[in-house]
């Protein structure tokens, strides 16, 4: 163990040994693993279909055949938050992927043109942030209609300030770099400066941001759908199998019904959470 | 420090016209006839055709949209909202009934979050590395990771269904209207939707507060025979607590935004929940004019703390332009 030499440790090796003996972080990772990999294969562990209506089951108990019984209108609640997970999964992931990507544009723009471009973008970005992003999100909902695509859309557009805010002080700070200058001395144009040179040196932080904010999306659109203006009642994810269970009358008497799907949004949120934290300290050290 | 605020004042009032002019043209996008939004819905059934247009030349619907909005406006500033489409009310008239319940859930979440997260932060910093900071930052994890409206649940199954402490939703009995008696009602929503503040806030005290215990100022302190109390709280808390202020203005709408969720959960009749039931029913205008209404009353909001800020921080406030 001990005779590692210092010449062996390149910075990969490094970050990872710094990561793995993060044991809350692996710890994160595996439950996401587990829970996106069980969404995934969903067809190997439930021989039900998450939108089959049997009307002669409906409120079952948990058992052996139902392994957390059935919703209102007889559907196996096992096999919907199986499928669900994919649905919220990727909503998730696709709506900070997206915002990331109209963040680090803007960002880029703005960190190394600086002058007015900045100001206006800067100033569009502050403008953003004195409205909720819950209420942001509500007002597209209304006026786009309710939908899986709208939804990612939507997220895209209402988050990208965060992003954008980690991007352009990146940059701000990296475009005074001598390499930068060593670049323009040998001609080389401001667009391939910015996103071959620029770019790849801020991407550590916003790797970071972009796990976490797929914890925040995922959480978003369990709360968009709980509310009903989320992802269409027909397709199940996370957060419309507990609009199912919105009556006093359900909370109370079939716990299982809503209690099962608050678990798996809050286990999968969580172990991403840890898993981003843990990323955060070996790319970010400075936060 | 007059100065400061008046600087910072006034630098509010660009950013409340280009939310003004978004939350106008947003209006505009609304399908159907603009003058429906303009009159009451008994006028409307009366009039001829004819009629409705003169009405329309009269209320200025044919100005180019220029004119249209400084008219608005004029009449946003004096509370003149316009009509809701569902109901046919004036929706000054909503807000007002709605705006008063959602500054008490809001205000009283934000008391306890900071109170909680301040102390969970403090003592996880102080007793750093123990099995309470541990403790504590699992729980801090929890809350932010579990949605709100799934505590809400959760507090609704055990608080009031089976322990029967507190009532499961609404703001008030019938008849008993004070202010003690709506507390009751206030509690529940007012903690979950509290939670994930209290998380995030603890854990910026507590990395603040590790950050500013590490000064030399702080062994300065301490070498000086100041007691250990004194040193964390005077030196430590004070100095901790500037950064820990700017999250909370940038977590303010986020709580805000938390109230359309948590007020819908525990039916609780406020600006949350006539958005949501507004939205779900296409009421556009309400929809927009509630949005303009919690943004000014976020951006107000942040000005005080920051105006907070500056009082504890000197170098803020001389250090201003």
């Amino acid at each position: 163990m001990g005779k590692r030499t210092a010449v062996r440790s390149s910075l990969a090796r490094r970050n990872l040994e710094k990561f793995l003996s993060n044991r809350l972080a692996i710890l994160g990772l595996a439950a996401v693993l587990l829970l996106l990999f069980a969404s995934l294969g969903a067809p190997l562990l439930t021989r039900y279909d998450p939108s089959f209506v049997d009307a002669s089951a409906r409120f079952l108990p948990p058992s052996a055949e139902h392994l957390l019984g059935t919703d209102n209108v007889g559907r196996d609640v096992w096999a919907r938050i199986l499928y669900g997970g994919r649905i919220s999964i990727f909503v998730g992931l696709s709506g900070a992927l997206g915002a990331a990507l109209i963040g680090i544009i803007l960002g880029c723009v703005s960190g190394y043109f600086g002058g007015r471009a900045d100001a206006v973008i800067l100033y569009f970005s502050e403008i953003f942030m004195a409205f909720p992003q819950m209420i942001l999100i509500l007002i597209l909902v209304g006026f786009a209609g309710r939908g899986l695509s709208n939804l990612i859309l939507i997220f895209s557009i209402t988050g990208w300030t965060s992003a954008h805010r980690i991007v352009r002080s990146r940059i701000l700070s990296l475009r005074e770099e001598a390499f930068v200058e060593c670049c323009r001395a040998n001609g080389i144009g401001g667009l391939s400066i910015m996103f071959n040179h620029l770019l790849p040196n801020t991407l550590g932080p916003v790797i970071v941001h972009c796990t976490l904010s797929t914890a925040g999306y995922v959480l978003a659109e369990s709360g968009l759908s709980f509310l009903g203006l989320g992802v269409p009642p027909s397709i199940p994810t996370w957060g419309n199998i507990i609009n199912a269970a919105k009556s006093l009358l359900i909370i109370q008497n079939h716990p299982v019904l809503w209690i099962a799907p608050g678990m798996a949004i809050s286990l999968f949120v969580l172990s991403i959470n840890f898993f981003g934290d843990g990323l955060r300290d070996v790319f970010d050290p400075a936060q | 420090m007059i100065r400061y605020f008046l600087y910072r004042l006034l630098a509010l009032l660009p950013k409340l016209l280009i939310i003004s002019m978004i939350i106008f043209l947003g209006l505009q996008l609304v399908p159907g006839d603009p003058i429906t939004r303009s009159i009451s819905p008994e006028v409307y059934a009366k009039l001829s055709p004819a009629q409705l247009e003169e009405m329309r030349t009269k209320l200025g619907l044919n100005d180019p949209l220029a004119l249209q909005y400084l008219r608005w406006l004029g009449g946003v500033l004096r509370g003149d909202f316009g009509y809701s489409l569902a109901t046919g009310g004036r929706i000054a008239d909503m807000i007002a009934q709605r705006l008063p319940a959602t500054f008490e859930l809001a205000t009283f979440s934000l008391a306890i979050a900071t109170v909680f997260g301040l102390l969970f932060g403090f003592v996880s910093a102080v007793r750093h590395n123990t099995i309470l900071d541990r403790v504590n930052t699992v729980l801090g994890m929890l809350g932010v990771s579990v949605p709100e409206f799934f505590f809400g649940l959760c507090a609704i199954l055990v608080f009031a269904l089976y322990l029967k402490w507190f009532p499961t939703g609404g703001r008030m009995e019938f008849g008993r209207e004070g202010f003690f008696d709506r507390i009751r009602y206030l509690v529940l929503p007012a903690c979950c939707l509290g939670i994930s503040l209290i998380a995030t806030l603890m854990r910026y005290t507590r990395g603040s507060m590790l950050d500013v215990l590490g000064k030399d100022y702080i062994k300065a302190a301490r070498s000086k025979g100041l007691s250990e109390w004194n040193v964390n709280l005077k030196h430590g808390l004070r100095n901790a607590l500037i950064p820990i202020m700017v999250i909370l203005v940038f977590r303010i709408p986020m709580l805000v935004g938390g109230t359309v969720v948590i007020e819908t959960v525990f039916n609780f009749p406020g600006m949350g929940s006539m958005l949501m039931d507004a939205i779900s029913g296409s009421d556009m205008p309400v929809v927009m004019i509630a949005t303009l209404i919690i943004s000014c009353a976020i951006l107000a909001a942040s000005f005080l703390v920051d105006l907070f800020t500056a009082v504890l921080d000197p170098r803020i406030r001389f250090g201003a332009r």
